[in-house]
């Protein structure tokens, strides 16, 4: 929660998701309301490039120690970027387009953040 | 700088941009011929398909070439070409129509005339391109003169068609392309007869004059066998148009090449100066390669790398993006031309199947799994080929990710690539590009392409081109990419086009199983297709999509495999439901719309907000108010089926019971089975089987319902709804038997479970199935299956035996009923009841009348008594004639038969008044009456009251001397109540018959009949009795006195009336005696003694060792039970209370009797006959004599007993009685005996006498008395009552006295 207080305050994510192993939502929170159900399009549909990025053995030469996954997608609005624990609990980080992160900051970010597992509700 | 420039002018300039986008295209379309095939004039949808699949299957035609070289033309066939994009005809040379095809069917002249006219006005149309076309006509009804002509031909005709066309539909890809040289080799009859009808046909209709293509006629049912080889023949016409232009652009000198535009860039070179080396460039470059583009389609494929390597060089070095980009995307299409030849087979073959225009067109596509599968393999057989061919180019070797259908053809025989594999030799040319590079090479074409707005079109198309590469190469992630950029070209595209990509999208997300991708473009275009800038919104479309996106959200439309799954994300489900319910709701499909609401709350539920939750139950209120929900599958049109939802939760069922019949109809088996009841409650051993021990199967019911007989279901719902909800027309849901179940409705309200009862009946008898329940709530039928209810221990069904009907009967008693039931065990059997009060004596009837209820027939009836004291009593209260009963039988249905039963006042008459009424018994005795009524119940505790008995016993008898006295006192009785019980065996309701005692008595009935008693079943019922006892005649106390006959004795009884109202006892033949309420009064009733032989007789009774362990075991019992019984058999109370017709006995049953007392009752086994002075004494006479004078006494005895009498000892003593309880036995100074006092008799035989005779002289006067007695001192006397007496004596004398004693009065 601590996270999503640093993200929405800084305006830097408009929505993260956290997802259990089976893809299941355990946690979506926006920082508009009204769009949310279009963000959770969006982070679902995300989920296909997690799989795929997960899948065991397509990607050998990727390192699989490697828990960011990086830019799942972009949209014209969002870039959509993942980070997966050992446990495959997904967190998604929804980023504006037009702000001036650098794929640098947002792992950072991510690991900065994420590494300790953050407690689930 | 170049291309911003362009980018600007293209700005401002007028749209002459490709409007319609072919999402179609593949790369390899780059080496094709563009074919448009097109029905004209009105036909058959059906007819047109088969026939242009005819067409297509003819796309790959091998031609030798002018040099002898085989050229592999390809042709694409599309159906619809809008003329715009030919202009970009000299961008990419593909994308021209070159070649023009019509099916049409005509009737007449008119109508040929007509398709002609349409054939060359789609000539005109595609005047610019196109090269050549034909005309396939078909004849559709046969004319007079073609009957006639060739009726039989054309009959025979009919069935070579049927097999040609079947041959036609095996021919697999592999005979797709028919080569030109074996056209003409098989059916030259058939050909001929052919040829003969067309051309008859040809006599006859004729085209008109300004139609100037070649045309073929068939009839309607042709086989058209020559059909494929005219196709071959158009396109070798079309490939050598084609080859001529192709030389034509070679022989052109390269620097004089004019400058190719794309369409929109036109405009851009106005004014410009053509002539700068920069332009003859971009000539060249752009000459380079549109000769490319030909020579790539006509089959010269590494020839056109070349070619395409060149004009990049070119066209990089003066920035010309547009084309720059061009001839990267033909590098690309050419090298995947090399590298994946099949996806040319695959798509066409796809192209096919999606021809057909099926809406299932995207549930056809290979799903995930497959995809994995084909990765798996196709990486299997990449290695294969590493460790294979060393000779591959390094292209192959680094490439891990093979194409899919290469690899597929590889090991299918036939392929291009493996033919090229054999042969020693490099199988491509060396400037191929790497597979890794052709998505690069795309990627920087579709980055050039993006720098012009115009070129969007191509754009788009090249990153589906991209994309479908991507998936022969298995690179997922780069399709993504791909297709992710799609969405971004800013088109200015129709919203019907939209839809078009998104679905283009969707299909190729699920290629490589981005189902969620795919889902969410499914979303996208459905709501284009409703978009508010849709000026024709389509709303079946997006429902259609809709639907189809479920998937992809983990959703199905069978809510029990939803909520099985539990899948997916409930938000995004939720929401898809409910735009899914508001299209069907716009399409005026209110079913399906109640139906999606119905799935949505069953599904959904627990995922909404108790707000969502009333909110959606309302709506599915207000949406079933127009088309009812009913738990039937709904089919759409194109052949969905919406399967049924029922809201199994909505109430939410917490409990779910069988019941049980009433206990007065369930149904018994006549003949119970012994239960192996051993000693223990519980065991650990389970003799049966060991599935006892198996967990117990809960849906099998214990019991059994009968036929015809309403049955329950027990209910417990809960109404999760802030609201009352109403729940009608609830029924059971049952397999199996024929069950008629009846509707019930509720109210169910909020959050309070509510209990209720579902009833049926069965109507047949076997094996009934209940599966749950149906419900109509909010509009909506349910069936409520206990196995879709989770959560909950339910069986999936409860199985039941119906067993066939029984009979059911009503009684009645002629006896009010009682307010309360019996609290007897087995209570619930109790039909009706029954009370009575009686006094303690009284006899009562009552006739129990049963009626035969149903249809039937009562056969087997069986009555029993059941109550807490013993039967003996039971017998005694209730008398009943079973036989009258059983005679009666059967009992028909609605009839009744009637039987009487007769109730007799039971009740213990001896004893003192607890209540001290009459207080005579003495308190000596009480104590032993407070013990004996502990066991109230259980009375028959024969132990302990035996033990009362002997207690009392001896404290009476203990001087001998004393009883005698004390019979001369009468103020005194000698009755004792304590042994008496054990005797009587009665205890009811305490304290005696002195007081008010209640008694319940079941009378239980076992009846059966018809066809379930043949199955040995029964039902069972009972009367309840209430019997009350009123206190009558009670008998406080009793003694014996001998009476003036030897043969009687005098019983006399203290009797006690207890009733309220006066009482005249009858207590001896003709003698009454009033008794005032609550009063006691004393009678004597003479008695016959108790013969001998009854006491023999109960002696052998009880010889047998139970009976006698039963009794005590003491022969004193048995002789006192003799007694008791002789009394009471002889003696009989009746009374009458005066002033009502009450009347009564009381018996004297169980009386208890000392040894004393016993003695006088039983006849003696000595009679003896006294003598004074030869004069016989009577009993109780006094002898009178003077001081001084001899007596002389004679003593006869008589053995009466059956057995004879041994060492008897006869003696004769006299003494004074002081009246004051001395006795004065010292009379030597008084009496003086002449004679023995005693003597000895050996033995004495049955009915012998012996005398003895002696003399007395009293010296003094006074009142004397003689005591003579006789006594045995023989151990093995067979004297059966010497019990009576052997305690008194020392050793086993026993001692029989002449009693009363005789009284002498001496005077002076």
């Amino acid at each position: 929660m601590l996270l999503l207080v640093s993200f929405t305050t800084t305006r830097m994510a408009v929505c993260i998701a956290i997802i259990a192993k089976d893809n299941s939502p355990q946690y979506i929170a926006a920082l508009d309301f009204e769009k949310e159900l279009e963000l959770q399009y969006r982070v679902h549909s995300a989920l296909d490039v997690v799989d795929e990025k997960c899948a065991p053995g397509l990607k050998p030469s990727q390192d699989s120690r490697d828990l960011y996954l990086g830019l799942l997608y972009s949209t014209e609005s969002h870039k959509i970027y993942g980070y997966i624990t050992n446990t495959k609990i997904k967190f998604i980080i929804v980023i504006d387009s037009n702000s001036l992160l650098r794929e640098n900051e947002v792992r950072s970010a991510n690991l900065n953040h994420m590494s300790p597992e953050p407690e689930i509700k | 700088m170049r291309s911003s420039v362009s980018y600007m002018l293209s700005h401002s300039t007028v749209d002459t941009i490709m409007s319609k986008p072919d999402y179609e295209q593949n790369a390899h379309h780059h080496g094709s011929v563009l074919v448009l095939v097109r029905g004209i004039g009105p036909s058959k949808p059906r007819f047109l398909q088969k026939v242009f699949e005819r067409l297509q299957k003819v796309n790959n035609v091998k031609i030798n070439d002018s040099s002898g070289q085989v050229r592999d033309i390809w042709v694409r066939f599309v159906q619809d070409h809008p003329v715009e994009n030919n202009d970009w005809g000299d961008f990419q040379t593909h994308r021209r129509l070159l070649g023009l095809l019509t099916v049409g069917k005509f009737e007449s002249q008119v109508e040929l005339n007509e398709l002609c006219r349409v054939h060359e006005s789609l000539k005109v149309k595609y005047t610019d391109t196109l090269f050549d076309s034909r005309c396939f006509l078909f004849f559709g009804k046969r004319s007079k003169k073609s009957v006639d002509a060739g009726n039989n031909l054309i009959t025979e005709m009919n069935d070579i068609e049927h097999s040609s066309l079947s041959s036609h539909g095996s021919s697999n890809k592999e005979n797709n392309s028919i080569s030109s040289d074996n056209s003409t080799n098989d059916g030259s009859d058939r050909r001929s007869l052919d040829h003969e009808i067309n051309k008859k046909l040809d006599e006859e209709f004729t085209t008109p004059s300004n139609f100037k293509s070649q045309a073929f006629f068939y009839l309607d049912n042709d086989p058209c066998d020559n059909l494929e080889s005219s196709i071959a023949e158009f396109i070798h016409s079309l490939f050598w148009i084609l080859e001529s232009k192709r030389l034509e652009r070679t022989r052109e000198k390269i620097e004089k090449v004019s400058l190719l535009y794309a369409p929109f860039e036109k405009k851009d070179f106005v004014g410009l100066d053509l002539d700068t080396r920069n332009n003859r460039k971009r000539c060249m470059g752009r000459a380079t390669k549109n000769l490319a583009d030909l020579t790539l389609q006509c089959g010269l494929v590494s020839e056109s790398l070349t070619l395409y390597h060149t004009s990049c060089e070119t066209l990089r070095a003066i920035g010309d993006s547009l084309w720059l980009g061009a001839a990267y995307e033909g590098l690309c299409s050419a090298s995947s031309i090399l590298l994946y030849p099949n996806v040319r087979y695959a798509t066409s073959l796809q192209r096919n199947a999606s021809l057909q225009g099926s809406p299932q067109k995207i549930t056809d596509r290979p799903l995930n799994q497959d995809n994995i599968a084909k990765a798996a393999l196709s990486k299997k057989s990449g290695l294969v080929i590493q460790l294979e061919s060393d000779t591959l180019v390094k292209s192959s070797s680094s490439s891990s990710t093979s194409s899919v259908s290469s690899i597929l053809s590889s090991s299918s025989s036939g392929s291009t690539l493996s033919d090229k594999k054999d042969t020693p030799t490099s199988p491509y040319p060396p400037n191929v590009l790497l597979p890794d590079d052709i998505p690069l090479k795309y990627r920087d074409a579709i980055i050039n392409y993006s720098k012009y707005r115009h070129a969007g079109i191509i754009e788009t198309e090249a990153a589906l081109k991209a994309a479908r590469i991507c998936i022969e190469q298995n690179q997922n992630l780069e399709v993504a990419i791909f297709l992710q950029n799609v969405l971004y070209i800013n088109l200015n595209m129709s919203e019907p086009e939209r839809v078009q990509r998104f679905e283009t999208l969707t299909e190729l997300y699920q290629r490589i199983g981005y189902h969620r991708k795919a889902s969410f473009c499914q979303r996208l275009a459905a709501w284009r297709h409703v978009a508010q800038s849709n000026t024709n919104p389509d709303w079946a479309q997006s429902y259609q999509l809709m639907l189809e996106s479920f998937p992809g959200h983990h959703l199905s439309t069978d809510p029990i495999e939803v909520l099985d799954q539990a899948a997916g994300w409930p938000c995004l489900q939720i929401d898809l439901l409910q735009q899914l319910i508001g299209a069907a709701r716009r399409l005026g499909q209110s079913a399906l719309a109640t139906r999606h609401m119905t799935f949505l709350l069953q599904t959904m539920w627990k995922h909404l907000t108790p707000n969502e939750q009333r909110e959606m139950a309302l709506q599915l209120q207000s949406l079933s108010a127009q088309c009812e929900g009913s738990p039937v599958p709904l089919v759409l049109d194109n052949g969905t089926v919406i399967p049924p939802a029922n809201l199994t939760d909505l109430p939410y069922c917490i409990h779910f019971q069988v019941q049980n019949l009433p206990s007065h109809l369930q149904p018994h088996k006549i003949a119970v089975n012994k239960v192996d009841c051993g000693p223990f409650l519980f065991t650990p051993i389970h003799f049966s089987s060991i599935d006892r021990r198996v967990k117990k199967n809960d849906s099998k019911i214990a019991f059994q319902w009968v036929q015809n007989d309403l049955c329950e279901i027990l209910l417990k719902l809960l109404n999760p709804l802030p609201f009352e909800l109403r729940v009608s027309d609830m029924r059971l849901l049952t397999n199996g038997v024929v069950f008629e179940s009846l509707p019930e409705t509720v109210v169910l309200p909020t959050t309070t479970p509510t209990s209720i009862t579902l009833h049926g009946t069965p109507i047949e008898h076997g094996s009934l199935e209940v599966q749950g329940y149906s419900t109509h709530t909010l509009g909506v039928k349910s069936n409520c299956r206990l196995k879709a209810m989770s959560n909950r221990k339910f069986p999936p069904n409860y199985t039941i035996d119906v067993i066939p009907a029984l009979p059911k009967i009503v009684i009645a008693t002629s006896l009010p009923q009682t307010a309360t039931f019996s609290s007897l065990a087995n209570s619930d059997y109790v039909i009706v009841s029954a009370s009575v009060t009686i006094f303690n004596g009284e006899t009562s009837e009552c006739t129990i009348t049963l009626t035969n209820n149903s249809n039937v027939t009562i056969e087997f009836i069986e009555e029993s008594l059941h109550s807490t004291v013993d039967s003996k009593l039971q017998s005694r209260i209730f008398q009943w004639s079973r036989e009258e009963l059983q005679s009666k039988l059967p009992i028909l249905p609605q009839r009744s038969i009637d039987f009487k039963v007769t109730i007799y006042g039971e009740a213990d008459f001896l004893g003192p008044l607890s209540n001290g009424i009459g207080a005579v018994g003495s308190s000596e005795f009480s104590n032993h009456n407070a013990g004996s009524h502990l066991p109230e119940f259980h009375s028959l505790s024969v132990g302990t009251l035996s033990v009362s008995g002997q207690n009392s016993l001896p404290s009476r008898m203990s001087s001998p001397v004393n009883i005698q006295r004390r019979s001369e006192l009468t103020s005194s009785f000698r009755s004792t109540h304590s042994g008496h019980s054990s005797l009587a065996t009665i205890s009811l309701g305490g304290a005696g018959s002195s007081t008010t005692r209640h008694m319940d008595v079941q009378f239980r009935f076992r009846y059966s009949g018809g066809e379930a008693f043949k199955e040995g079943y029964c039902r069972m019922c009972a009367v309840s009795f209430n019997l009350e006892f009123l206190p009558s005649a009670q008998v406080t106390n009793w003694d014996v006195l001998p009476a003036e006959i030897p043969s009687q004795f005098y019983l006399v009884l203290d009797v006690v009336n207890l009733t309220a109202q006066e009482m005249s006892l009858n207590y001896t033949t003709n003698k009454n005696i009033l008794v005032e309420s609550k009063e006691s009064c004393r009678v004597p009733v003479p008695v016959e003694r108790c013969p001998l032989e009854r006491l023999l007789q109960e002696n052998t009774q009880t010889s047998d060792p139970q009976n006698s362990l039963l009794s005590g075991g003491t022969d004193v019992d048995v002789t006192e039970r003799a007694c008791s019984e002789h009394i009471s058999d002889q003696v009989n109370l009746k009374w009458t209370l005066t002033g009502t017709e009450t009347c009564g006995v009381t018996s004297l049953r169980g009386i208890s009797l000392s040894p004393t007392m016993l003695g006088l009752i039983t006849v003696a086994p000595l009679q003896w006959d006294i003598f004074v002075d030869d004069h016989p004494v009577p009993p109780q006479s006094e002898v009178k004599c003077s001081a001084g004078t001899s007596i002389k006494f004679g003593v006869n005895i008589c053995n009466l007993s059956p057995s004879p009498l041994e060492n008897l000892t006869l003696t004769m003593q006299f003494y004074q009685d002081y009246q004051n309880g001395v006795l004065n036995y010292k009379l030597e100074t008084r009496v003086l005996l002449s004679g023995p006092d005693r003597i000895s008799i050996e033995s004495l035989n049955r009915n012998t006498t012996v005398s003895h005779e002696c003399a007395a002289l009293f010296l003094t006067p006074g009142r004397y008395k003689a005591d003579i007695q006789c006594c045995s001192r023989t151990n093995q006397s067979t004297v059966f009552w010497h019990g009576a007496t052997n305690k008194l004596s020392d050793s086993d004398a026993q001692v029989w006295k002449y009693i009363p004693s005789i009284d002498i009065t001496v005077m002076e």
